[in-house]
């Protein structure tokens, strides 16, 4: 089938738009957005697919907003080589649909039927447009504008479903299953999904709830197992228990018996004991005794030793106080000497410092009338320095006081005469006169051959020797000022030389500089007089009074030859003669000490002496007092001898309890209570336990342990089996499902290989290397990239690729379903999510699709196309709509 | 002298895994055999029954078994029964046979290893005193000596070195017993009836407990006459549960078939329990059939316990014939014989069975 003609009237805006000549190839409708393509590709689909009767809102929406008229489309198509036209109007409650061919026409319903039979669709709904199933085969060649990108609806479509598997089938041979084919797919599904969830992911609640059934009845058997173990257990306890206590019983009359025999020896022991600690005491009295008699008889021979060792003692001290009082008196005698020695030492020390003293001051005014006699020179000097001053004073009195400044100004004055003089002279005349011969010129007589200049500053008439009289008269009133102004420069300069006191410039000069000279002169004399009296004149001649009072002071003596050599002779002498008086005070100062000690000795030893007389005379006394020591060394040794008999008595004793259990005998007693004790706290605990376990053996008797734990071990095994059972049925049935699924698969694929066959050279132009995958019931699952890539899911791919997949897939199924009829492809603004180059590879793909099919190209972006080799392009100019 | 021999009763058995109502009855049974066997007694007019061990399951059984043991031991009314305390009742602490609630006047439960005289006869009776015994339970006999009575042995344990290699327990050595002059040895826990020697039986059990039981659910009457005299025994069936096994072999279709009638026309099928073990190699069809005729079965007997490991499945040309498909089935079913995987076949061949159209 192909279109040749579209004719739309009053159709949503569009008065009137005609597309004829329309190629059986491909076909180009571009035109800007509101040129009316939307609008062409709405009216073809309702001239093919919508009935023309009924008035629903989809259809009133046809209409040109505020039009009367009905929108209107004529479709002229060619089908299994009739031409066949179709005309409908809408919104009307009536049929009006014609559809006639070369010499049929038919009206109406039967129209409508006839042309649903013609392109394969059903009767669509009263409310909206037709969709999906109802379109057969046309929802796949169709491709709404916006909608390229979503996967071709195929799966649920069963007219193309049909269709491709008719045609594919034809094509690879009877690959697939028909309705048991079907069936048994179904039934394997069903199967299988009893135990598994879809997918064959989970275990479904039946598998499961058969696991965790064995699962609880295994814990539930085991738990009874658990609870006979332990009433077992106690049983055994108990048994053990019974027999403990019967032992404990048997054991305890043991201990009973031990205990009674350890009482009996206990009280023997206990009577020893006391016999023993009578004797012992006994014996101690004894001991303390001897003890005492020994310490007394001690005490005798220390007084004795101390005695005697005392009046030793004493005879040392007393050799040693004579010989203490024989080198007091030698030393005493030298004493005496040295004391002698010294006082010489003394006297002859002071003798040389008297003569050192006198040597020191005549030394001191010889050196003071040497100072006097420098004062005097410099006050000689002084007095010549003031008579120069004086000379110069006077010598500048004598001048005028003409200083520098003055001098200064003095020139200043004449430099202004000067220039005043000059100024005047430029601005004179000058008169030159040469004589020729003597003549009187002006009262002067002036010879010949002279030349004269005079220059004139005023009118002035010169007398020339009677003969004439010549009249100059220079300038105007200006040489008046400036004769002035020579004249007061004049005045200025000789008013200020007559108060300076000088005869002129000159003079002036030279007085300054003798003024000067004689200043200077003058500083240099003062300066010499303040070097030769820093301190004043005044100090200077102070200090020479005082020099000359303290010389007459002075005494006048004997001044020595050489008075320096004297003094330095004396000097020496008195340091050594200090020396010898300070040996002779230190020897005598240690014989006094001597002296002093040597008493302090003697009086030590004869207090000590008096000391040991005192201890001497007391331990006589004592001594007298206790009695001999021979006495007391009987009395003791009596007092031995009875220890050693009561000794004897108490190891007898101690004997005889020692052989009747000594001190054991206690702790045996207490050993066998504690036994007897410990016997009966094991029987109490023995009896309580086997009470209680009784008790708990009487509480367990009434449970049917036994009989629970055979339902648990049954169920447990009827369990067992009933998953084992469920795991083989849903084995098989797992295993049947999945090669049934592989197979199917396998089979489907082979069929679909067809399409792919048909798409692959034109996704090569597109997308080359990449190849498509399609599900057993065509729908698109994605694009395999190269021969080994990974297949990316196709609502996992780019918008555009998504587009021209889908396309590719269409184009490719319709080629399949147009085996005997080509049906047209139409495609509005099909490519928008595509880039320019990969349009232009497109064109490629359109071009060669288009020589088996038609297809009609909607699409605003015209230029894009150009090269698409469309066999016919229709260009539409905007026409907005009314509404 | 005439006494009534049995054993191993195992009251508190609970036969669950025969599952449901049947378990019920079977445990009910228990008790009720017990009364007939009372009844055979009382018609037998025997001086004493015997119960060689094992009257209780366990020692852990519930008041309720304990109270049906006590109403069952009463039709015995003032006969001697001896209750003997075997392994599984042992005379532990806490054990059964000490918990009878109100035992009829002439039941007597030895505690220990002990000597009585019932009716004249001397009765050396060796009750365990735990579940397992290290040597003979009953060694301690004495010798004949000079007793002038019928001396009769009641104990339980093995006589027969049934475990080869095993350490034995419970362990009786009989020619040793006989040879100190007893007449007859009553032995309980061997469950199926057994001559030991002609003066040694084991009674077995009155109901079976399991299958690998071997004549089971009889008891004995035995006769002495005197002193040294040789026993008289017989075997006087009292069991009402049936329990059979099977092992068959089917080597075709034909045999399931013929299987299948035979085991229908089994007498009283509702006290049948049937263990069924199938071997051999069946078509598709003819296992299809076979677990059809099975189910049937199963629902008219007691109990079935199927083992069909053994049974193997191969398709037949025909059963192929039917499951040849065209397209992709075909490659299912060859893939499936392919791996052997009779299961998933069985599926799928029960599959196309049910379909609509095709296969049936």
């Amino acid at each position: 089938m192909w279109i040749r003609r579209l004719e739309v009237e009053h159709w949503r805006g569009l008065e009137h738009v005609l597309l004829d000549d329309l190629s059986p190839h491909l076909n180009l409708v571009t035109g800007p957005n509101e040129s009316g393509k939307s609008r062409l590709v709405q009216a073809l689909r309702f001239g093919l697919f919508e009935s023309s009767r009924g008035a629903g809102r989809f259809k009133q929406d046809l209409q040109t907003w505020g039009g009367s008229e009905r929108p209107r489309v004529r479709i002229d198509f060619e089908l299994a080589g009739a031409a066949w036209q179709v005309e409908k109007t809408f919104v009307s409650h009536q049929h009006q649909t014609r559809l006639s061919t070369a010499n049929r026409a038919f009206e109406g319903e039967e129209a409508e039927a006839r042309l649903r039979e013609l392109l394969g669709t059903e009767p669509g709904s009263t409310t909206s447009p037709a969709s999906g199933a109802q379109l057969g085969r046309w929802s796949l060649l169709w491709v709404e504008q916006g909608r390229a990108g979503e996967e071709p609806e195929v799966a649920d479509n069963s007219a193309i479903q049909g269709g491709l598997h008719d045609r594919l089938v034809r094509e690879v041979g009877d690959v697939a299953a028909g309705a048991l084919g079907q069936y048994v797919r179904r039934r394997a599904r069903e199967e299988a999904e009893r135990f598994y969830s879809q997918g064959l992911g989970a275990e479904k609640k039946r598998l499961k709830e058969a696991r965790s059934h064995l699962e609880a009845c295994s814990a539930a058997r085991e738990d009874i197992e658990r609870r006979i173990a332990a009433i077992e257990d106690d049983a055994r306890t108990l048994r053990r228990t019974r027999a403990d206590e019967s032992d404990l019983s048997e054991r305890r009359a043991v201990a009973e018996a031990e205990r009674s025999d350890a009482r009996t020896r206990r009280d023997e022991t206990r009577e020893l004991a006391r016999q023993l600690e009578a004797v012992t005491d006994e014996l101690a009295r004894a001991e303390a005794a001897v003890a005492a008699r020994r310490k007394a008889l001690a005490q005798a021979e220390s007084l004795a030793e101390e005695l005697s060792a005392n009046e030793q003692r004493r005879e040392r001290l007393q050799a040693e106080l004579d010989a203490v009082l024989k080198e007091e008196a030698e030393t005493r005698s030298t004493l005496t000497e040295l004391r002698e020695h010294a006082a010489n030492a003394d006297m002859a020390l002071d003798g040389l410092r008297t003569e050192r003293l006198r040597l020191q001051r005549l030394v001191q005014a010889r050196s003071q009338r040497e100072e006097q006699a420098r004062l005097d020179a410099r006050l000689d000097q002084a007095a010549r320095q003031d008579a120069v001053l004086a000379e110069l004073r006077t010598a500048l009195n004598e001048l005028p006081e003409v200083g520098d400044a003055d001098v200064m100004a003095l020139r200043m004055l004449e430099r202004e005469r000067l220039e005043a003089s000059a100024r005047l002279e430029g601005a004179s005349v000058r008169v030159r006169l040469q004589t020729r011969r003597a003549l009187d010129f002006d009262g002067e007589r002036i010879e010949a051959g002279v030349e004269r200049t005079f220059l004139v500053d005023r009118d002035r008439r010169f007398e020339l020797d009677g003969i004439a009289s010549l009249e100059v008269q220079p300038g105007s009133g200006a040489l008046e000022s400036l004769r002035d102004a020579v004249a007061d420069s004049e005045v200025n300069l000789r008013r200020r030389i007559e108060a300076l006191g000088v005869r002129d410039l000159e003079h002036a000069e030279r007085v300054s500089r003798e003024r000067e000279a004689l200043l200077g002169r003058e500083r240099e004399a003062r300066q010499r007089l303040r070097e030769l009296f820093p301190d004043g004149r005044e100090a200077a001649r102070t200090w020479r009074d005082l020099l000359a009072a303290t010389l007459a002071e002075l005494p006048q003596s004997e001044v020595p030859s050489d008075l320096d050599a004297a003094l330095a002779n004396i000097e020496t002498g008195e340091g050594e003669q200090i020396a010898v008086a300070a040996a002779a005070r230190k020897r005598r100062d240690e014989a006094s000490a001597r002296i002093e000690a040597q008493a302090q000795q003697v009086a030590d030893l004869r207090s000590e002496l008096k000391g040991i007389d005192g201890e001497l005379a007391q331990l006589r006394r004592q001594l007298e007092g206790d009695g001999s020591v021979v006495r007391l060394r009987e009395a003791c040794d009596a007092e031995a001898r009875r220890q050693t008999e009561v000794a004897a008595r108490r190891g007898d004793i101690a004997q005889v309890f020692k052989a009747a259990g000594g001190d054991t005998a206690e702790l045996d007693l207490e050993r066998a209570e504690r036994a007897v004790r410990a016997l009966d706290e094991q029987a109490a605990g023995k009896r309580d336990l086997r009470v209680a376990l009784e008790q708990r053996m009487n509480d367990a008797g009434a449970s049917s342990l036994h009989e629970a734990l055979q339902d648990a071990a049954s169920a447990e095994a009827a369990a067992e089996l009933d998953l084992a059972r469920l795991e083989r049925e849903a084995g098989a049935a797992r295993r049947l499902f999945e090669r049934v699924e592989q197979a199917y698969g396998a089979a489907q694929a082979q069929l679909a290989e067809p399409v792919i066959r048909r798409i692959q050279p034109y996704l090569e132009q597109v997308l080359p290397g990449a190849r498509a995958h399609l599900a057993d019931d065509f729908a698109l699952l994605g694009l395999q990239q190269g021969e080994a890539g990974s297949t990316e899911r196709f609502d996992q791919l780019s918008g555009g690729t998504r587009e021209q997949l889908a396309l590719l897939v269409r184009i490719g199924l319709a080629e399949v379903l147009g085996e005997d009829e080509p049906w047209p492809l139409l495609l509005d603004d099909a490519l928008v999510n595509t880039d320019p180059e990969r349009i232009r590879q497109f064109q490629r793909v359109l071009f060669a699709a288009s020589r088996r099919t038609q297809i009609l190209l909607f699409t605003c972006h015209g230029p894009l196309f150009d090269a698409a080799g469309a066999d016919r392009v229709v260009p539409l100019v905007p026409r907005p709509r009314r509404r | 002298m005439r006494l009534l021999h049995t054993a191993d009763w195992q009251l508190g058995l609970r036969l669950d895994f025969v599952g449901g109502e049947t378990a019920a009855r079977l445990r009910a049974q228990r008790y009720d055999t017990i009364r007939t066997i009372a009844r055979l007694a009382h018609e037998r007019a025997v001086d004493m029954v015997v119960v060689a061990g094992d009257v209780f399951d366990a020692n852990r059984v519930g008041r309720d078994t304990l109270q049906q043991a006590s109403d069952a031991l009463a039709t015995f009314g003032d006969l001697p029964v001896i209750l003997l305390a075997g392994n599984h009742d042992a005379l532990e602490e806490g054990a059964a046979l000490t918990r009878l609630p109100n035992p009829p006047a002439g039941v007597f439960v030895p505690t220990g290893p002990e000597i009585v005289e019932v009716a004249g006869v001397e009765l050396l009776l060796c009750p365990l005193q735990e579940r397992h015994v290290r040597g003979d339970p009953a060694g301690w006999i004495p010798g004949r000596g000079n007793s002038e009575r019928i001396r009769v042995a009641v104990a339980h344990g093995g006589a027969l070195n049934f475990a080869e290699g095993v350490e034995s327990v419970n362990r009786i050595e009989v020619d040793a017993l006989l040879a100190k002059g007893v007449d007859y040895v009553a032995l309980g826990d061997w469950h199926g009836t057994f001559r030991v020697h002609d003066r040694c039986w084991y009674s077995g059990t009155h109901e079976a407990t399991r299958f690998r039981e071997q004549a089971p659910g009889n008891v004995l009457i035995v006769d002495i006459d005197g002193p040294g005299a040789l026993p008289r025994v017989e075997t006087v069936p009292v069991a009402r549960s049936r329990w059979l096994r099977e092992s068959v072999e089917l080597a075709e279709d034909a045999d399931a078939e013929s299987m299948l009638q035979r085991l229908e026309a089994l007498p009283e099928k509702s006290w049948t329990l049937l263990r069924l073990e199938l071997s051999g190699e069946l078509s598709l069809a003819g296992r299809e059939r076979l677990d059809t005729g099975l189910a049937s079965l199963a629902a008219s007997l007691a109990h079935l316990r199927l083992k069909a490991e053994g049974l193997s499945v191969a398709p037949t040309a025909e059963d192929l014939a039917s499951l040849e498909q065209e397209g992709y089935l075909g490659e299912v079913v060859r893939g499936l014989r392919a791996e052997g995987d009779i299961d998933a076949l069985r599926l799928l061949y029960r599959i196309l069975r049910q379909a609509p159209t095709a296969g049936g």
